[in-house]
């Protein structure tokens, strides 16, 4: 059992991106401010710091979660996944070519929760509907683009993948269970 | 063409899409301070005293700032003066809750937010006013001078009087709409540091140029000392033209000598900055029995809410538009604007249009039940044409309109096929039309300069001022200066982010980006082109009117072995000691308005739209389900279709949310809806399944390569479609808003109505 | 706040809040925690961190109880094929909160122990009858659902208590489920009205021989509708007597005026979301 005190700061080793990493943070911080913080990586976004937009969405041992929600000591040990583990050095994820391809990102600021949002539905399922598209964005807040492309995109995104790209499988569709 | 009408992928999309993009909230430099804003928390009240002497002594606290202590003039206003009534920090008296009284710098948010709450500040209460038409009355509390009245705009023309003794149909009916807020996902933020003599501020602003202006101002700095950073945006909508956050941070940063920061929390951002204006519309229009409009009598009030801001110029906007895109003889507007204790109304996507248009819009669809005509037809008899005289008296040379409203029909033809499907399920189809002027209103002046360069490697750099807040007009300006001089798109560099790089600009709104700085960028790359041509004309022995550039190539028409490339020519310009360099500016002609009956040129081009809403209504709940949504648009030339489309979405999505759940609670003055959860946005679950886009394309000869602008257009109509399909399926008119199912149950209540019921 | 303690197992959990009994709030996905505590409108000395306690992370059957640990998220719930086939209205529940993150971080126990009038998952568990297993150091105990809830965010579990997990038994073939929901918008939107039941009926005499109704966001707690169940037990399967039941129920209930809602809409929409539940529950069963 560990006991924290909340004004001392404690040690957090968790993985970003595929990177391990080790982080020195506050029992009161929560995920967002370490990583945007602490590790400086500003694409993951604060819209409202309370859960209601979804702008701050990245994916943690698999699931999109609302990073300023998450107490920073609930990211040890686990996979974190943001913005900038989308792409291979200049190569873009299949997600952001389709984002770019489509016109689905227009001020760009709920554009990484979108894409993370986009990305656990398409590791889960990869031949959604668009109903399963519309569901799986449903908590990520939009204002400029009317979510229409985003859609578009992401349905886009799942046939680039089946047609061969990073997980060049046959269109078989994989719900959860 | 090469780069016109081509769907060009926006330029900073790969950016954006990677996470890289720089907003305002990412900046780090380092070693920074914190900025807070201590508020007010009356709605109206004297300021007898304020003491900071606790907050002072809190560690890490480095400046409080008080009006007292502001070196410049402690005055904003983003129209100048006589409008200019805002103070950054509160004076004597404070005017709405959240109204800003104390800056503080301090080495963390956290003890910066700990010193906001160390000051006391000792209020004497004044009775506050929240209704308009309450502080128009003679013993309404004052909030500034000795009456509550900012401005008023009258337009007049004919005499309604007799146009109603000649009208056979006479309808009257008030609408109202509510406080909207933005709500761009990026909250305001900036940061501001001095270096040497000149006050440097990044900050997500859609207005640069005016913003230097502000800041110097408050400073009390030349305008050549101040520098503004735009950074990349999060969404504007016309909120983020509030220059308050840039004079905070620029005071702290003057003061404290260090760079200083700071966020806005949603909060704040919600409850305390401009929002839009709520407005209470009273119409009475006549018309003949065969559906000819013969007189309209409207009378505007719109809620300033404490301080001016772009109040007057929103009232004209929407006093000139408040009759609709239709020919009306006889017309009387009277617009007011008036003073409350609430947070300041400001620009918001539409600029009272909106209002107007929710207004006319279902008048209109008043009409046509009253005279059993096809609601369609009623618009098509009265819809503006080439050759028609508006309201203020301008005649229209280029009109698509009627295009918009013809291709309307066969879509809400076709979608009223559709049958009802549980019985307590009404779909109905509504539509709605409206015009959209570009640019400032007259007599505001609309100018904006560009500077085009062509390097010696024959790229080219584009240098503004222009704003680009998430509608793509950074990618629009490259592919009109890419189209004009000929070369690809992506030889053009678009400096757009520097006050200090580009020259004066107009703010980012009116859907004027295209059309006015457009036509000042053109114009800028077809000077720099022609340097260019002159050179090349020497070099190949030719005359300039002979030749041309295609792809990249300028050669003779007449002998198309007489060539040279744009980086050669370029070259010859740089041995030459030529610098290629073409330098413009653009303010349309507009006349006006006269004072006394509003006639004049307010605008140099209008852009129409009409749109088609099919919609369910769950008369149990009152709920109601967006199924189609179509828009058929006149903005010109389409310089970039996939932005429009995108323009067009985001519009309808916002009108959605405007139609059925967007509403500012204020309860005695304070903001009771200031999170996410309580200002309630569409998600993706909220909007129609189908949305169509149609672009008529039709050239525009006083745009740049045929463009209007699009931007509002999008969104200042689908209110009123919604609105029109809701009363076709359940035979209730709404005149507020928002249309929540409380209301439409209500109203359902009231009568048991059936579809063919008249 | 003091210390942020994460035990590694039950028993760690339990010695800890019988130490901190009253000063200490357990905390598993956070989402009205956080920012309840954020906000300031809670202020515990301790919070004890549950998400390591694996022991409570379960989705059981034994024979027709279901057993559904204090770990289990909504988005758990949802994805569970045991769940969708035996207790399709906690589903549906489940699957109507927040929106996908929320899901995925948001416990079922978590949303009762907020206790909001306004949970989406209280209704559904109590039209199910459900039961919350509470634990303390010494001893365990079993609560129905609808008695922890005794106001807004106030529940009847005790500063050293847990509540490790819920029970309620299947769904069965004579039995059917619905579920009610009324918002301002289709995801992340706070209930104006919700209501679910559990219907039996006996088919061949075409009665209902039970009922359960739940109605949410119309009081300062979710509540049963009892004088509607009432109503409804031994009478004809017929739409008069499912109106007659709504209109009951509307009288049962003590809705206010908030920001989303009038009372007087509220009061009007029960009657409509009971009539609802009842005629899906019917449908379930058919």
């Amino acid at each position: 059992m560990k006991e924290l005190n909340f004004e001392n700061p404690t040690t957090i080793k968790f993985q970003i991106n595929g990177r391990a990493v080790q982080v020195e943070v506050n029992p009161k911080m929560s995920l967002l401010d370490v990583l945007r913080n602490k590790l400086g990586l500003t694409g993951t976004k604060r819209g409202c710091n309370r859960g209601d937009c979804g702008a701050c969405t990245v994916i943690m041992n698999g699931k999109t979660v609302l990073s300023c929600l998450v107490p920073a000591i609930q990211a040890n040990g686990k996979k974190i996944e943001t913005v900038e583990g989308l792409a291979k050095g200049e190569k873009l994820h299949p997600l952001q070519e389709a984002f770019i391809e489509c016109g689905a990102i227009q001020c760009g600021f709920c554009t990484p929760g979108m894409l993370l949002s986009a990305k656990a539905l398409l590791d889960k399922n990869s031949n959604p509907t668009r109903e399963e598209v519309i569901k799986a964005i449903s908590g990520n807040l939009c204002r400029c683009t009317g979510y229409k492309k985003i859609i578009d995109a992401v349905m886009l995104a799942s046939q680039k993948i089946a047609g061969g790209g990073k997980n060049g499988r046959d269109r078989k569709k994989n719900t959860a269970d | 063409m090469d780069a016109i009408g081509k769907r060009i992928p926006r330029i900073d999309a790969i950016q954006k899409a990677m996470g890289k993009a720089i907003y305002a909230d990412d900046l780090n430099f380092g070693e920074m301070l914190y900025g807070k804003v201590l508020r007010s928390s009356m709605p109206h009240a004297r300021i007898k005293h304020i003491d900071t002497t606790k907050a002072q002594k809190l560690k890490g606290v480095r400046a409080i700032l008080l009006a007292k202590d502001i070196p410049g003039e402690n005055r904003i206003g983003i129209l100048g003066d006589p409008f200019r009534d805002q103070p950054v920090l509160a004076e004597d008296k404070v005017r709405f809750v959240g109204e800003p009284i104390a800056l503080i710098a301090a080495e963390s948010e956290e003890i910066a937010e700990k010193a906001t709450k160390l000051i006391k500040v000792d209020y004497e209460e004044l009775p506050a006013v929240f209704d308009p038409l309450e502080a128009m009355k003679a013993d309404a509390p004052k909030l500034h001078k000795e009456s509550n009245l900012v401005s008023s705009t009258k337009i007049s023309k004919g005499n309604v009087q007799q146009g109603f003794e000649n009208s056979d149909i006479i309808v009257e009916a008030e609408y109202r709409t509510p406080m909207n807020e933005h709500a761009y996902l990026e909250p305001e933020a900036g940061i501001a540091k001095m270096e040497g003599d000149e006050m440097i501020v990044m900050i997500c602003t859609q207005a640069p140029s005016r913003c230097r202006e502000e800041v110097a101002t408050v400073l009390g700095l030349p305008h050549s000392k101040v520098r503004i950073i735009q950074t990349t945006m999060g969404g504007g909508f016309g909120g983020k033209h509030y220059n308050l956050l840039a004079c905070q941070l620029a005071l702290l940063a003057l003061k404290t000598g260090k760079t200083v920061k700071m966020t806005l929390t949603r909060e704040e951002s919600i409850s305390t900055t401009i929002k839009r204006h709520p407005c209470v519309a009273k119409y009475k229009w006549g018309c003949s029995k065969e559906g000819k409009i013969l007189a309209a009598q409207i009378e505007i009030i719109l809620n300033a809410g404490a301080y001016a801001d772009h109040g007057p110029a929103v009232l004209t906007r929407a006093a000139v538009h408040a009759a609709g895109p239709y020919e009306i003889p006889n017309l009387k507007v009277d617009a007011h604007l008036v003073y409350t204790n609430t947070p300041p109304g400001g620009a918001m996507r539409g600029f009272g249009v909106p209002s107007v248009a929710f207004a006319h819009e279902c008048h209109m669809e008043k009409l046509a039940e009253r005279l059993g005509m096809d609601p369609i037809e009623l618009r098509l008899k009265n819809a503006f044409d080439v050759g028609s005289k508006t309201h203020t008296g301008q005649i229209l040379t280029k009109v698509a309109l009627k295009k918009t409203l013809e291709q309307a029909k066969k879509i809400a033809e076709e979608w009223r096929k559709n049958g009802e499907k549980k019985e307590s399920i009404k779909t109905g189809v509504g539509i709605a039309t409206t015009w959209y002027g570009i640019g400032s209103t007259a007599p505001v002046p609309n100018p904006s300069g560009a500077v085009v360069e062509i390097l010696y490697d024959g790229s080219v750099i584009l240098r503004t001022n222009c704003a680009e807040v998430g509608q793509g007009s950074d990618t629009v300006l490259a592919q009109i200066v890419a189209e004009e001089i000929g070369v690809s798109c992506d030889r053009v560099r678009v400096h757009s982010k520097d006050s200090a790089a580009g020259p004066w600009c107009r703010n980012t709104c009116a859907s004027a980006q295209t059309y006015i700085v457009g036509e000042a960028a053109r114009l800028a790359a077809r000077s720099a082109k022609e340097i260019l041509l002159k050179q090349a004309g020497k070099i190949l022995g030719v005359e300039r009117n002979d030749l041309q550039i295609k792809n990249g190539i300028i050669h003779s028409k007449k002998d198309l072995k007489k060539k040279i490339t744009i980086q050669d020519a370029a070259k010859e310009c740089k041995k030459a000691g030529i610098v290629i360099l073409g330098c413009s500016t653009y303010n349309p002609p507009l006349k006006g308005l006269n004072p006394i009956d509003g006639q004049g040129d307010p605008y140099a081009a209008y852009s129409y739209i009409t749109q088609v809403a099919e919609v369910e209504v769950d008369t149990e709940t009152g709920k109601v389900k967006p199924k189609k949504f179509a828009s058929i648009a006149d903005i010109g030339k389409v310089i970039n279709p996939t932005l429009a489309e995108g323009q067009m979405d985001g519009g309808v999505s916002m009108g959605l949310g405007h139609a059925l759940m967007e509403e500012v609670i204020i309860n005695n003055g304070t903001v009771v809806t200031p999170t996410l959860s309580q200002y309630l946005i569409p998600t993706s679950t909220d909007m129609p399944e189908e949305m169509i886009t149609t672009f008529l394309d039709d050239y525009e000869p006083t745009g740049p390569f045929g463009a209007k602008g699009l931007g509002e257009l999008a969104n200042v109509a689908v209110v009123p479609a919604v609105i029109a399909a809701i009363h076709d399926a359940t035979k209730i008119w709404i005149e507020e808003l928002p249309a929540t199912s409380e209301k439409i149950y209500k109203l359902l209540q009231k009568k048991q109505p059936s579809r063919n019921e008249p | 706040m003091k210390k942020y303690i994460i035990p590694e197992n039950l028993g760690e959990a339990l010695e800890i809040l019988e130490k901190y009994s009253g000063r200490a709030k357990p905390l598993a996905g956070g989402t009205d925690l956080v920012l309840q505590i954020r906000d300031g409108k809670i202020n515990p000395d301790f919070l004890i961190d549950l998400t390591r306690i694996r022991e409570l992370n379960y989705i059981k059957t034994q024979k027709k109880l279901i057993k559904i640990g204090a770990l289990v998220t909504h988005a758990d719930v949802v994805n569970s094929k045991t769940l969708r086939i035996k207790a399709p209205l906690l589903v549906e529940a489940c699957e109507s909160i927040g929106s996908p993150q929320v899901r995925n971080m948001g416990t079922i126990v978590g949303n009762i122990m907020n206790a909001s009038p306004a949970a989406d998952t209280a209704v559904a568990l109590m039209a199910l009858d459900a039961e919350a297993i509470i634990a303390s150091r010494t001893e365990k105990r079993v609560e129905k659902i609808e008695s922890i809830f005794v106001g807004p965010g106030k529940t009847s579990v005790k500063g050293n208590e847990l509540v490790i997990g819920i029970r309620f038994q299947q769904i069965d073939s004579d039995q059917g489920g619905g579920f009610f929901k009324l918002g301002k918008r289709n995801s992340l939107a706070i209930s104006i009205v919700n209501s679910a039941a559990v219907i039996k009926i006996d088919k061949s005499k075409k009665i209902f021989t039970d009922a359960k109704i739940a109605i949410g966001a119309v009081a300062p707690t979710p509540l049963r509708a009892k004088k509607a169940e009432e109503m409804l037990i031994g009478s004809n399967i017929s739409n008069k007597n499912i109106e007659n039941a709504a209109q009951a129920a509307m009288k049962e209930a003590f809705p206010i005026s908030d920001i989303r809602s009038s009372a007087e809409y509220r009061k009007e929409m029960i009657k409509i979301a009971v009539k609802q539940v009842i005629s899906k529950a019917l449908e379930a069963i058919k």
